[in-house]
Protein backbone atom coordinates (compact mmCIF):
# COMPACT_ATOMS: atom_id res chain seq x y z
CA UNK A 1 0.00 0.00 0.00
CA UNK A 2 3.08 2.57 0.91
CA UNK A 3 4.35 1.49 -2.04
CA UNK A 4 1.46 2.29 -4.35
CA UNK A 5 1.43 5.20 -2.81
CA UNK A 6 5.30 6.40 -3.23
CA UNK A 7 5.13 5.60 -6.58
CA UNK A 8 1.68 7.96 -7.21
CA UNK A 9 3.35 10.77 -6.06
CA UNK A 10 6.53 10.30 -8.33
CA UNK A 11 4.43 9.15 -11.28
CA UNK A 12 2.65 12.92 -10.37
CA UNK A 13 5.96 14.70 -10.72
CA UNK A 14 7.11 12.48 -13.80
CA UNK A 15 3.98 12.81 -15.48
CA UNK A 16 3.83 16.40 -16.99
CA UNK A 17 7.04 15.68 -18.81
CA UNK A 18 6.07 13.09 -19.95
CA UNK A 19 3.63 15.04 -21.63
CA UNK A 20 5.78 18.00 -23.28
CA UNK A 21 8.53 15.74 -24.12
CA UNK A 22 6.99 14.86 -27.42
CA UNK A 23 6.58 18.08 -28.82
CA UNK A 24 9.44 20.01 -27.20
CA UNK A 25 11.41 16.82 -28.44
CA UNK A 26 10.25 17.69 -32.56
CA UNK A 27 10.39 21.75 -31.77
CA UNK A 28 14.10 21.04 -30.60
CA UNK A 29 15.14 18.61 -33.53
CA UNK A 30 13.14 20.49 -36.57
CA UNK A 31 12.77 24.00 -35.53
CA UNK A 32 15.60 25.03 -33.14
CA UNK A 33 18.42 23.39 -34.77
CA UNK A 34 17.26 24.39 -38.52
CA UNK A 35 17.23 28.24 -36.84
CA UNK A 36 20.84 27.75 -35.18
CA UNK A 37 22.32 25.67 -38.15
CA UNK A 38 21.15 27.97 -41.00
CA UNK A 39 22.94 30.70 -38.94
CA UNK A 40 26.12 28.87 -39.11
CA UNK A 41 25.49 28.04 -42.66
CA UNK A 42 25.20 32.19 -43.30
CA UNK A 43 28.65 32.94 -41.95
CA UNK A 44 29.81 30.24 -44.98
CA UNK A 45 30.47 30.23 -48.38
CA UNK A 46 28.92 26.95 -48.83
CA UNK A 47 27.77 26.18 -52.56
CA UNK A 48 26.86 22.41 -52.27
CA UNK A 49 29.79 21.29 -54.45
CA UNK A 50 32.93 22.74 -52.30
CA UNK A 51 33.37 22.23 -49.06
CA UNK A 52 32.43 25.03 -46.91
CA UNK A 53 34.97 27.81 -45.88
CA UNK A 54 34.12 29.98 -43.05
CA UNK A 55 33.91 33.71 -43.98
CA UNK A 56 32.50 35.65 -41.00
CA UNK A 57 29.82 38.37 -42.44
CA UNK A 58 31.05 38.55 -45.31
CA UNK A 59 27.90 37.15 -46.92
CA UNK A 60 25.81 39.78 -44.48
CA UNK A 61 27.82 42.69 -46.20
CA UNK A 62 27.05 41.59 -49.03
CA UNK A 63 23.42 41.22 -48.18
CA UNK A 64 23.25 44.77 -47.00
CA UNK A 65 24.44 45.67 -50.00
CA UNK A 66 22.70 43.52 -52.14
CA UNK A 67 19.92 45.82 -54.51
CA UNK A 68 18.15 42.73 -55.46
CA UNK A 69 17.42 41.62 -52.01
CA UNK A 70 16.05 45.68 -51.14
CA UNK A 71 13.90 45.39 -54.28
CA UNK A 72 12.29 42.73 -52.75
CA UNK A 73 11.29 44.10 -49.45
CA UNK A 74 10.34 46.87 -51.08
CA UNK A 75 8.17 45.14 -53.34
CA UNK A 76 6.62 43.22 -50.04
CA UNK A 77 6.24 46.57 -48.41
CA UNK A 78 4.55 48.00 -51.66
CA UNK A 79 2.48 45.09 -51.57
CA UNK A 80 1.10 45.53 -47.96
CA UNK A 81 0.55 49.22 -48.35
CA UNK A 82 -1.72 48.55 -51.47
CA UNK A 83 -3.51 45.31 -49.98
CA UNK A 84 -3.88 45.79 -46.44
CA UNK A 85 -6.46 49.13 -46.76
CA UNK A 86 -8.36 47.40 -49.07
CA UNK A 87 -8.14 44.12 -47.80
CA UNK A 88 -9.13 45.59 -44.28
CA UNK A 89 -12.45 47.16 -45.55
CA UNK A 90 -13.98 44.72 -47.52
CA UNK A 91 -13.34 41.79 -45.19
CA UNK A 92 -14.91 44.58 -42.47
CA UNK A 93 -17.70 45.20 -45.20
CA UNK A 94 -18.42 41.62 -45.34
CA UNK A 95 -18.38 41.05 -41.44
CA UNK A 96 -20.30 43.70 -41.17
CA UNK A 97 -23.25 42.48 -43.40
CA UNK A 98 -22.79 38.92 -42.38
CA UNK A 99 -23.43 39.90 -38.57
CA UNK A 100 -26.30 42.08 -39.51
CA UNK A 101 -29.43 40.99 -37.87
CA UNK A 102 -31.74 41.93 -41.22
CA UNK A 103 -29.27 39.51 -43.21
CA UNK A 104 -30.30 36.15 -44.76
CA UNK A 105 -28.35 32.73 -45.52
CA UNK A 106 -25.22 33.58 -43.54
CA UNK A 107 -23.56 30.55 -43.15
CA UNK A 108 -24.24 29.89 -47.15
CA UNK A 109 -22.45 33.59 -47.52
CA UNK A 110 -20.23 32.74 -45.28
CA UNK A 111 -18.86 29.46 -46.90
CA UNK A 112 -18.79 31.10 -50.07
CA UNK A 113 -16.64 34.14 -49.04
CA UNK A 114 -14.19 31.50 -47.43
CA UNK A 115 -13.27 29.44 -50.06
CA UNK A 116 -10.37 31.29 -51.51
CA UNK A 117 -8.93 30.64 -48.25
CA UNK A 118 -9.20 26.40 -48.46
CA UNK A 119 -7.74 26.80 -52.08
CA UNK A 120 -4.09 25.36 -52.61
CA UNK A 121 -2.22 28.49 -53.70
CA UNK A 122 0.11 26.20 -56.45
CA UNK A 123 -3.57 25.88 -58.12
CA UNK A 124 -4.76 29.16 -57.60
CA UNK A 125 -0.80 30.63 -59.25
CA UNK A 126 -1.63 28.35 -62.39
CA UNK A 127 -5.36 29.54 -62.65
CA UNK A 128 -4.51 33.26 -62.58
CA UNK A 129 -1.72 32.57 -64.54
CA UNK A 130 -4.28 31.75 -67.33
CA UNK A 131 -7.20 34.12 -66.53
CA UNK A 132 -5.01 37.10 -66.62
CA UNK A 133 -2.81 35.95 -69.52
CA UNK A 134 -1.93 39.03 -71.21
CA UNK A 135 -2.84 38.16 -74.72
CA UNK A 136 -6.30 36.27 -74.48
CA UNK A 137 -6.79 35.19 -70.67
CA UNK A 138 -10.33 35.27 -69.67
CA UNK A 139 -10.03 38.96 -67.83
CA UNK A 140 -8.72 40.33 -70.70
CA UNK A 141 -11.40 39.16 -72.82
CA UNK A 142 -14.10 40.21 -70.27
CA UNK A 143 -12.84 43.44 -70.06
CA UNK A 144 -12.63 43.87 -73.53
CA UNK A 145 -16.32 42.97 -73.56
CA UNK A 146 -17.02 45.21 -70.77
CA UNK A 147 -16.04 48.20 -73.02
CA UNK A 148 -12.21 48.91 -71.69
CA UNK A 149 -9.01 47.87 -73.20
CA UNK A 150 -6.51 44.93 -72.04
CA UNK A 151 -3.88 45.13 -69.84
CA UNK A 152 -0.85 44.02 -70.15
CA UNK A 153 -0.80 41.89 -66.59
CA UNK A 154 2.17 39.64 -67.47
CA UNK A 155 4.09 41.67 -68.98
CA UNK A 156 4.54 44.67 -67.78
CA UNK A 157 5.69 45.46 -63.85
CA UNK A 158 2.87 47.70 -62.21
CA UNK A 159 -0.13 45.53 -63.62
CA UNK A 160 1.96 42.81 -62.46
CA UNK A 161 1.73 43.94 -58.93
CA UNK A 162 -1.83 45.10 -59.37
CA UNK A 163 -2.70 41.63 -60.34
CA UNK A 164 -0.61 39.81 -57.41
CA UNK A 165 -2.28 42.98 -54.93
CA UNK A 166 -5.76 41.96 -56.50
CA UNK A 167 -5.05 37.63 -56.03
CA UNK A 168 -4.34 38.46 -52.12
CA UNK A 169 -6.90 40.48 -51.57
CA UNK A 170 -9.41 37.93 -53.18
CA UNK A 171 -8.11 35.27 -51.37
CA UNK A 172 -7.74 36.29 -48.19
CA UNK A 173 -10.88 38.68 -47.46
CA UNK A 174 -12.84 36.15 -46.41
CA UNK A 175 -10.58 34.98 -44.36
CA UNK A 176 -10.37 38.49 -42.49
CA UNK A 177 -13.73 38.99 -42.42
CA UNK A 178 -14.42 35.78 -40.34
CA UNK A 179 -11.60 37.07 -37.70
CA UNK A 180 -13.95 40.19 -37.80
CA UNK A 181 -16.70 38.44 -36.79
CA UNK A 182 -15.21 36.33 -34.12
CA UNK A 183 -14.66 40.01 -32.58
CA UNK A 184 -17.63 41.36 -32.94
CA UNK A 185 -20.22 38.12 -31.50
CA UNK A 186 -17.64 38.93 -28.50
CA UNK A 187 -19.09 42.31 -27.74
CA UNK A 188 -21.42 43.01 -25.27
CA UNK A 189 -25.38 42.87 -27.48
CA UNK A 190 -25.83 45.28 -24.28
CA UNK A 191 -24.01 48.02 -25.56
CA UNK A 192 -25.98 47.74 -28.70
CA UNK A 193 -29.09 48.06 -27.14
CA UNK A 194 -28.31 50.89 -24.90
CA UNK A 195 -27.05 53.20 -27.80
CA UNK A 196 -29.93 52.00 -29.49
CA UNK A 197 -32.38 53.31 -26.70
CA UNK A 198 -30.22 57.13 -27.02
CA UNK A 199 -31.11 57.09 -30.22
CA UNK A 200 -27.87 55.79 -32.67
CA UNK A 201 -28.02 54.77 -35.98
CA UNK A 202 -26.46 52.11 -37.25
CA UNK A 203 -23.54 53.96 -38.55
CA UNK A 204 -23.01 55.51 -35.55
CA UNK A 205 -23.01 52.37 -33.11
CA UNK A 206 -20.51 51.02 -36.28
CA UNK A 207 -18.14 54.04 -35.59
CA UNK A 208 -18.47 54.38 -31.79
CA UNK A 209 -19.02 50.64 -30.85
CA UNK A 210 -18.00 48.51 -33.28
CA UNK A 211 -14.42 49.69 -34.84
CA UNK A 212 -13.46 50.82 -31.25
CA UNK A 213 -13.65 47.15 -29.93
CA UNK A 214 -12.33 45.16 -32.69
CA UNK A 215 -9.10 47.33 -31.95
CA UNK A 216 -7.34 44.23 -30.58
CA UNK A 217 -8.89 41.82 -33.98
CA UNK A 218 -7.62 45.00 -36.03
CA UNK A 219 -3.82 44.46 -34.52
CA UNK A 220 -3.72 40.73 -35.21
CA UNK A 221 -5.32 40.96 -38.64
CA UNK A 222 -2.26 43.57 -39.71
CA UNK A 223 0.26 42.14 -37.97
CA UNK A 224 -0.80 38.46 -39.43
CA UNK A 225 -1.06 40.25 -42.55
CA UNK A 226 2.43 41.98 -42.24
CA UNK A 227 3.72 39.15 -41.59
CA UNK A 228 2.15 36.85 -44.25
CA UNK A 229 3.30 39.25 -46.58
CA UNK A 230 6.73 39.10 -46.20
CA UNK A 231 6.00 35.28 -46.84
CA UNK A 232 3.98 35.32 -50.13
CA UNK A 233 5.52 33.08 -52.44
CA UNK A 234 2.93 30.28 -54.18
CA UNK A 235 1.47 32.90 -56.35
CA UNK A 236 3.78 35.01 -58.16
CA UNK A 237 5.93 32.14 -58.33
CA UNK A 238 3.39 29.61 -60.33
CA UNK A 239 2.10 32.43 -62.28
CA UNK A 240 5.87 33.53 -63.95
CA UNK A 241 7.30 30.21 -63.48
CA UNK A 242 4.71 27.84 -65.02
CA UNK A 243 4.61 28.57 -68.17
CA UNK A 244 7.82 30.70 -68.95
CA UNK A 245 10.69 31.30 -66.60
CA UNK A 246 10.43 34.47 -65.22
CA UNK A 247 11.85 34.69 -62.04
CA UNK A 248 10.58 37.76 -60.20
CA UNK A 249 7.87 39.03 -63.15
CA UNK A 250 8.40 41.82 -65.05
CA UNK A 251 11.56 43.70 -64.12
CA UNK A 252 11.84 42.05 -60.92
CA UNK A 253 8.24 43.91 -60.11
CA UNK A 254 6.95 40.94 -58.10
CA UNK A 255 10.01 39.64 -56.63
CA UNK A 256 9.27 38.90 -53.27
CA UNK A 257 12.00 38.11 -50.36
CA UNK A 258 11.01 34.58 -49.86
CA UNK A 259 11.13 33.91 -54.03
CA UNK A 260 14.90 35.82 -53.95
CA UNK A 261 15.70 33.03 -50.96
CA UNK A 262 14.21 30.38 -52.55
CA UNK A 263 15.57 31.34 -56.46
CA UNK A 264 19.09 31.77 -54.36
CA UNK A 265 19.50 28.64 -52.32
CA UNK A 266 17.56 26.01 -53.93
CA UNK A 267 16.50 27.03 -57.99
CA UNK A 268 18.65 27.73 -59.81
CA UNK A 269 21.90 29.25 -58.00
CA UNK A 270 22.23 26.86 -55.05
CA UNK A 271 24.15 29.16 -53.05
CA UNK A 272 23.39 27.93 -49.35
CA UNK A 273 25.49 30.63 -47.63
CA UNK A 274 24.04 33.14 -49.24
CA UNK A 275 20.79 31.77 -49.45
CA UNK A 276 20.83 31.33 -45.54
CA UNK A 277 21.92 34.86 -44.77
CA UNK A 278 18.74 36.15 -46.77
CA UNK A 279 16.62 33.60 -44.85
CA UNK A 280 17.85 35.37 -41.70
CA UNK A 281 17.91 39.03 -43.15
CA UNK A 282 14.61 37.88 -44.17
CA UNK A 283 13.85 36.91 -40.93
CA UNK A 284 14.72 40.03 -38.61
CA UNK A 285 13.07 42.57 -41.08
CA UNK A 286 10.15 40.45 -40.05
CA UNK A 287 10.89 40.54 -36.77
CA UNK A 288 11.54 44.27 -36.03
CA UNK A 289 8.17 45.00 -38.48
CA UNK A 290 5.91 43.28 -36.67
CA UNK A 291 7.26 44.51 -33.49
CA UNK A 292 6.99 47.82 -34.32
CA UNK A 293 3.47 47.46 -35.54
CA UNK A 294 2.26 45.85 -32.26
CA UNK A 295 4.15 48.55 -30.79
CA UNK A 296 2.39 51.85 -32.82
CA UNK A 297 -1.24 49.67 -32.87
CA UNK A 298 -0.55 49.33 -28.80
CA UNK A 299 0.30 52.97 -28.40
CA UNK A 300 -2.65 54.01 -30.72
CA UNK A 301 -5.03 52.31 -27.90
CA UNK A 302 -3.57 53.70 -24.81
CA UNK A 303 -4.84 57.07 -25.92
CA UNK B 1 -41.68 47.28 -42.64
CA UNK B 2 -40.81 48.16 -46.56
CA UNK B 3 -37.64 49.89 -45.44
CA UNK B 4 -36.27 46.99 -43.71
CA UNK B 5 -36.96 45.42 -46.52
CA UNK B 6 -35.27 47.25 -49.11
CA UNK B 7 -31.98 47.45 -46.59
CA UNK B 8 -32.15 44.08 -46.95
CA UNK B 9 -32.06 43.47 -50.19
CA UNK B 10 -29.29 45.81 -50.89
CA UNK B 11 -27.13 43.89 -48.49
CA UNK B 12 -28.01 40.79 -50.24
CA UNK B 13 -27.15 42.55 -53.64
CA UNK B 14 -23.60 43.57 -51.90
CA UNK B 15 -22.54 40.17 -50.45
CA UNK B 16 -23.90 38.41 -53.63
CA UNK B 17 -21.34 40.70 -55.34
CA UNK B 18 -18.87 39.79 -53.35
CA UNK B 19 -19.61 35.92 -53.20
CA UNK B 20 -19.65 36.18 -57.10
CA UNK B 21 -16.00 37.42 -57.36
CA UNK B 22 -14.85 34.81 -54.73
CA UNK B 23 -16.53 32.13 -56.81
CA UNK B 24 -15.25 33.22 -60.37
CA UNK B 25 -12.08 31.64 -60.47
CA UNK B 26 -13.75 28.51 -59.77
CA UNK B 27 -16.56 28.72 -62.35
CA UNK B 28 -14.04 29.20 -64.76
CA UNK B 29 -11.65 27.17 -64.08
CA UNK B 30 -14.54 24.44 -64.52
CA UNK B 31 -15.87 26.13 -67.44
CA UNK B 32 -12.60 26.21 -69.03
CA UNK B 33 -11.71 22.76 -68.55
CA UNK B 34 -14.23 21.53 -71.16
CA UNK B 35 -12.54 23.68 -74.31
CA UNK B 36 -9.87 22.90 -76.63
CA UNK B 37 -6.76 25.09 -76.08
CA UNK B 38 -7.39 26.76 -79.41
CA UNK B 39 -10.82 27.64 -78.60
CA UNK B 40 -9.98 29.34 -75.48
CA UNK B 41 -8.16 31.92 -77.04
CA UNK B 42 -11.34 32.97 -79.19
CA UNK B 43 -13.73 35.44 -76.82
CA UNK B 44 -15.38 34.48 -73.23
CA UNK B 45 -16.05 31.19 -72.71
CA UNK B 46 -18.68 31.57 -70.14
CA UNK B 47 -20.29 28.50 -70.88
CA UNK B 48 -19.08 24.62 -71.11
CA UNK B 49 -17.64 23.76 -74.43
CA UNK B 50 -17.84 20.59 -76.28
CA UNK B 51 -14.42 18.73 -75.92
CA UNK B 52 -14.31 17.68 -72.18
CA UNK B 53 -14.12 14.34 -73.18
CA UNK B 54 -10.71 14.55 -75.35
CA UNK B 55 -9.63 16.52 -71.71
CA UNK B 56 -9.95 13.96 -70.03
CA UNK B 57 -8.57 11.27 -71.67
CA UNK B 58 -5.14 13.14 -71.64
CA UNK B 59 -5.68 13.78 -67.62
CA UNK B 60 -4.73 9.69 -68.03
CA UNK B 61 -1.18 10.57 -68.34
CA UNK B 62 -0.87 11.85 -65.11
CA UNK B 63 -0.39 10.44 -61.92
CA UNK B 64 -2.97 12.03 -59.94
CA UNK B 65 -4.42 9.59 -57.89
CA UNK B 66 -0.62 8.82 -56.33
CA UNK B 67 -0.14 12.57 -55.80
CA UNK B 68 -3.88 12.45 -53.70
CA UNK B 69 -2.79 9.31 -52.10
CA UNK B 70 0.45 10.91 -50.68
CA UNK B 71 -1.27 14.19 -49.95
CA UNK B 72 -3.69 12.84 -47.98
CA UNK B 73 -1.18 10.41 -45.98
CA UNK B 74 1.21 13.15 -44.94
CA UNK B 75 -1.73 15.40 -43.89
CA UNK B 76 -3.42 12.38 -42.27
CA UNK B 77 -0.70 11.67 -39.98
CA UNK B 78 0.49 15.45 -39.68
CA UNK B 79 -3.30 15.86 -38.19
CA UNK B 80 -3.68 12.91 -36.18
CA UNK B 81 0.21 13.54 -34.81
CA UNK B 82 -0.19 17.02 -33.94
CA UNK B 83 -3.91 16.86 -32.19
CA UNK B 84 -1.63 13.74 -30.07
CA UNK B 85 1.59 15.73 -29.06
CA UNK B 86 -0.47 19.47 -28.93
CA UNK B 87 -2.84 18.08 -26.68
CA UNK B 88 -0.70 16.11 -24.80
CA UNK B 89 1.29 19.18 -24.28
CA UNK B 90 -1.22 21.50 -23.57
CA UNK B 91 -2.50 19.21 -20.99
CA UNK B 92 0.29 18.83 -19.19
CA UNK B 93 1.17 22.40 -19.14
CA UNK B 94 -2.21 23.68 -18.06
CA UNK B 95 -3.39 20.62 -15.71
CA UNK B 96 -0.12 19.93 -13.25
CA UNK B 97 2.37 21.82 -11.80
CA UNK B 98 6.33 21.26 -12.80
CA UNK B 99 9.87 22.83 -12.80
CA UNK B 100 10.32 24.85 -15.82
CA UNK B 101 6.62 25.17 -17.10
CA UNK B 102 7.09 29.25 -17.19
CA UNK B 103 10.23 29.30 -19.31
CA UNK B 104 8.59 26.36 -21.24
CA UNK B 105 5.02 28.21 -21.89
CA UNK B 106 7.16 31.29 -22.75
CA UNK B 107 9.10 29.76 -25.66
CA UNK B 108 5.50 28.22 -27.00
CA UNK B 109 4.46 31.94 -26.92
CA UNK B 110 7.71 33.34 -28.42
CA UNK B 111 8.00 30.68 -31.54
CA UNK B 112 4.24 30.87 -32.47
CA UNK B 113 5.27 33.96 -34.43
CA UNK B 114 8.40 32.70 -36.45
CA UNK B 115 8.19 32.45 -39.86
CA UNK B 116 10.15 28.56 -39.77
CA UNK B 117 10.53 29.11 -43.79
CA UNK B 118 13.40 30.97 -43.49
CA UNK B 119 15.56 28.70 -42.32
CA UNK B 120 14.42 26.21 -44.94
CA UNK B 121 18.57 25.92 -45.33
CA UNK B 122 19.54 24.51 -42.27
CA UNK B 123 16.53 22.17 -42.65
CA UNK B 124 17.12 20.70 -45.88
CA UNK B 125 20.98 20.10 -44.65
CA UNK B 126 19.38 18.51 -41.78
CA UNK B 127 17.12 16.29 -43.91
CA UNK B 128 20.30 15.34 -45.86
CA UNK B 129 22.15 14.59 -43.02
CA UNK B 130 19.58 11.92 -41.57
CA UNK B 131 18.82 10.87 -44.87
CA UNK B 132 15.22 12.13 -44.84
CA UNK B 133 15.45 13.95 -48.01
CA UNK B 134 13.40 11.91 -50.61
CA UNK B 135 10.87 10.45 -47.92
CA UNK B 136 7.38 11.83 -46.80
CA UNK B 137 8.87 12.42 -43.38
CA UNK B 138 10.22 15.93 -43.47
CA UNK B 139 6.77 16.70 -44.49
CA UNK B 140 5.21 14.61 -41.85
CA UNK B 141 6.88 14.87 -38.43
CA UNK B 142 8.30 18.29 -38.43
CA UNK B 143 4.88 19.96 -38.36
CA UNK B 144 3.65 18.67 -35.37
CA UNK B 145 4.95 20.65 -32.80
CA UNK B 146 2.11 23.60 -33.89
CA UNK B 147 2.73 26.69 -31.39
CA UNK B 148 -0.22 27.49 -32.48
CA UNK B 149 -1.73 24.26 -31.24
CA UNK B 150 -0.45 24.17 -27.60
CA UNK B 151 -1.71 27.56 -27.54
CA UNK B 152 -4.92 26.65 -28.24
CA UNK B 153 -4.91 23.03 -26.01
CA UNK B 154 -4.10 25.49 -23.36
CA UNK B 155 -6.31 27.67 -23.07
CA UNK B 156 -8.94 25.11 -23.99
CA UNK B 157 -8.24 22.39 -21.42
CA UNK B 158 -7.92 25.05 -18.81
CA UNK B 159 -11.77 25.68 -19.23
CA UNK B 160 -12.81 22.52 -20.31
CA UNK B 161 -11.52 19.66 -17.90
CA UNK B 162 -12.56 20.48 -14.31
CA UNK B 163 -10.11 20.16 -12.06
CA UNK B 164 -12.40 18.15 -9.72
CA UNK B 165 -12.86 15.21 -12.21
CA UNK B 166 -9.25 14.61 -13.14
CA UNK B 167 -9.16 14.18 -8.87
CA UNK B 168 -11.90 11.86 -8.77
CA UNK B 169 -10.54 9.57 -11.29
CA UNK B 170 -7.02 9.58 -9.70
CA UNK B 171 -8.85 8.73 -6.56
CA UNK B 172 -10.72 5.68 -8.17
CA UNK B 173 -7.10 4.14 -9.45
CA UNK B 174 -6.72 5.87 -12.40
CA UNK B 175 -3.02 6.43 -13.80
CA UNK B 176 -1.91 9.39 -15.01
CA UNK B 177 -2.07 8.57 -18.74
CA UNK B 178 -5.31 6.38 -18.19
CA UNK B 179 -6.75 10.13 -16.93
CA UNK B 180 -5.34 11.52 -20.14
CA UNK B 181 -6.62 9.49 -22.65
CA UNK B 182 -9.94 8.22 -21.06
CA UNK B 183 -10.98 11.36 -19.41
CA UNK B 184 -9.10 14.61 -20.60
CA UNK B 185 -8.84 13.54 -24.44
CA UNK B 186 -12.78 13.04 -24.60
CA UNK B 187 -13.45 16.61 -23.07
CA UNK B 188 -11.21 18.30 -25.66
CA UNK B 189 -12.49 15.94 -28.71
CA UNK B 190 -13.54 19.77 -30.12
CA UNK B 191 -10.71 21.50 -29.75
CA UNK B 192 -8.78 18.49 -31.22
CA UNK B 193 -11.55 18.27 -34.48
CA UNK B 194 -10.96 21.63 -35.12
CA UNK B 195 -6.86 21.99 -34.43
CA UNK B 196 -6.82 18.40 -36.87
CA UNK B 197 -8.59 20.55 -39.68
CA UNK B 198 -6.51 22.99 -39.43
CA UNK B 199 -3.40 20.86 -39.16
CA UNK B 200 -4.61 19.35 -42.30
CA UNK B 201 -5.21 22.38 -44.33
CA UNK B 202 -2.17 23.69 -43.79
CA UNK B 203 -0.26 20.46 -44.51
CA UNK B 204 -2.49 19.68 -47.55
CA UNK B 205 -1.47 23.76 -49.01
CA UNK B 206 2.13 23.66 -48.34
CA UNK B 207 4.10 23.79 -51.20
CA UNK B 208 7.65 25.02 -50.30
CA UNK B 209 9.22 22.38 -47.93
CA UNK B 210 8.33 19.84 -49.92
CA UNK B 211 9.59 21.59 -52.70
CA UNK B 212 12.95 21.70 -51.97
CA UNK B 213 13.01 18.34 -49.82
CA UNK B 214 11.36 15.78 -52.64
CA UNK B 215 12.48 15.21 -55.76
CA UNK B 216 11.38 12.03 -56.68
CA UNK B 217 7.96 12.23 -58.51
CA UNK B 218 6.62 9.01 -56.72
CA UNK B 219 6.88 11.28 -53.32
CA UNK B 220 4.92 14.07 -54.74
CA UNK B 221 2.07 15.46 -52.89
CA UNK B 222 -0.42 16.64 -54.64
CA UNK B 223 0.84 20.80 -55.22
CA UNK B 224 3.60 19.27 -56.36
CA UNK B 225 2.03 17.51 -58.78
CA UNK B 226 0.13 20.35 -59.77
CA UNK B 227 3.15 22.31 -60.13
CA UNK B 228 4.63 19.87 -62.63
CA UNK B 229 1.79 19.61 -64.46
CA UNK B 230 1.99 23.37 -65.39
CA UNK B 231 5.24 22.45 -67.39
CA UNK B 232 4.18 18.76 -68.44
CA UNK B 233 0.37 20.75 -69.80
CA UNK B 234 2.39 23.74 -71.05
CA UNK B 235 0.36 23.89 -74.37
CA UNK B 236 -2.24 22.32 -73.52
CA UNK B 237 -4.29 24.86 -71.30
CA UNK B 238 -7.83 22.53 -71.76
CA UNK B 239 -6.19 20.00 -69.84
CA UNK B 240 -4.16 21.48 -67.72
CA UNK B 241 -6.93 23.46 -66.33
CA UNK B 242 -9.40 20.64 -66.23
CA UNK B 243 -6.27 18.37 -64.12
CA UNK B 244 -6.81 21.50 -61.61
CA UNK B 245 -10.41 21.64 -61.35
CA UNK B 246 -9.53 17.44 -60.33
CA UNK B 247 -6.87 18.78 -57.97
CA UNK B 248 -8.62 20.97 -56.40
CA UNK B 249 -12.52 20.73 -55.95
CA UNK B 250 -13.00 17.60 -54.48
CA UNK B 251 -10.88 18.73 -51.03
CA UNK B 252 -12.84 22.10 -51.17
CA UNK B 253 -16.42 19.66 -50.43
CA UNK B 254 -14.11 18.17 -48.12
CA UNK B 255 -12.95 21.52 -46.04
CA UNK B 256 -16.32 23.05 -47.12
CA UNK B 257 -18.57 20.92 -45.30
CA UNK B 258 -16.10 21.04 -41.81
CA UNK B 259 -15.96 25.07 -42.36
CA UNK B 260 -17.95 25.94 -39.01
CA UNK B 261 -14.95 23.60 -37.19
CA UNK B 262 -12.69 25.63 -39.17
CA UNK B 263 -13.97 29.03 -38.71
CA UNK B 264 -14.23 28.48 -34.94
CA UNK B 265 -10.40 27.53 -34.92
CA UNK B 266 -8.68 30.15 -37.28
CA UNK B 267 -11.22 33.00 -35.18
CA UNK B 268 -10.58 31.63 -32.10
CA UNK B 269 -6.58 32.69 -32.75
CA UNK B 270 -7.49 36.32 -33.46
CA UNK B 271 -9.73 36.75 -30.26
CA UNK B 272 -7.05 35.07 -28.22
CA UNK B 273 -7.06 38.08 -25.45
Amino acid sequence: MKKRYMSYRKKQQIAPYFFVTPYFLVFIMFSLFPIIYTFYISLTNWTGITKPDFVGIANYLMLFKDKRFWHALVNNLQFVVMILPIQLSISFLIALLLNHKLMVWKKGFRILSFLPYLTTPVALGVIFGILFDSHMGQINVLLEQLGGSAIAWTTKPWPAKIMIVLITIWRYAGYTSILFMAGMTNIDPQLYEASEIDGASFWQQVRNITIPLLRPITVFVIVTNLIGNFQMFEEPYMIFTATANMVGGPDDSVLTGVWYFYDTAFSNQLRFGYGAAIGVGMFFVIAVLSLTANKVMQKGEKK
Amino acid sequence: MPKRKVTRIIMICVIGIICLIALFPFYMMIMMGSYKTTELYKGLKLLPGNYLLENIKSLTQIRFPLYYFNSLLVAGSVSILTVLVCAMTGYGISKYNFKGKEILTAIIMMTMMIPTQLSLVGFAKEMVLLRWNNTLLPLMIPPVANAFGVFWMINYTKAAIPDAVIESAKLDGCGELGVFFRIALPFMKPACVTLALIAFLTSWNSFLIPLIVISKEALYTLPLGIKQLANQFRTDIGGQILALTVATIPILFFFGYFSDNLIAGLASAAVKE
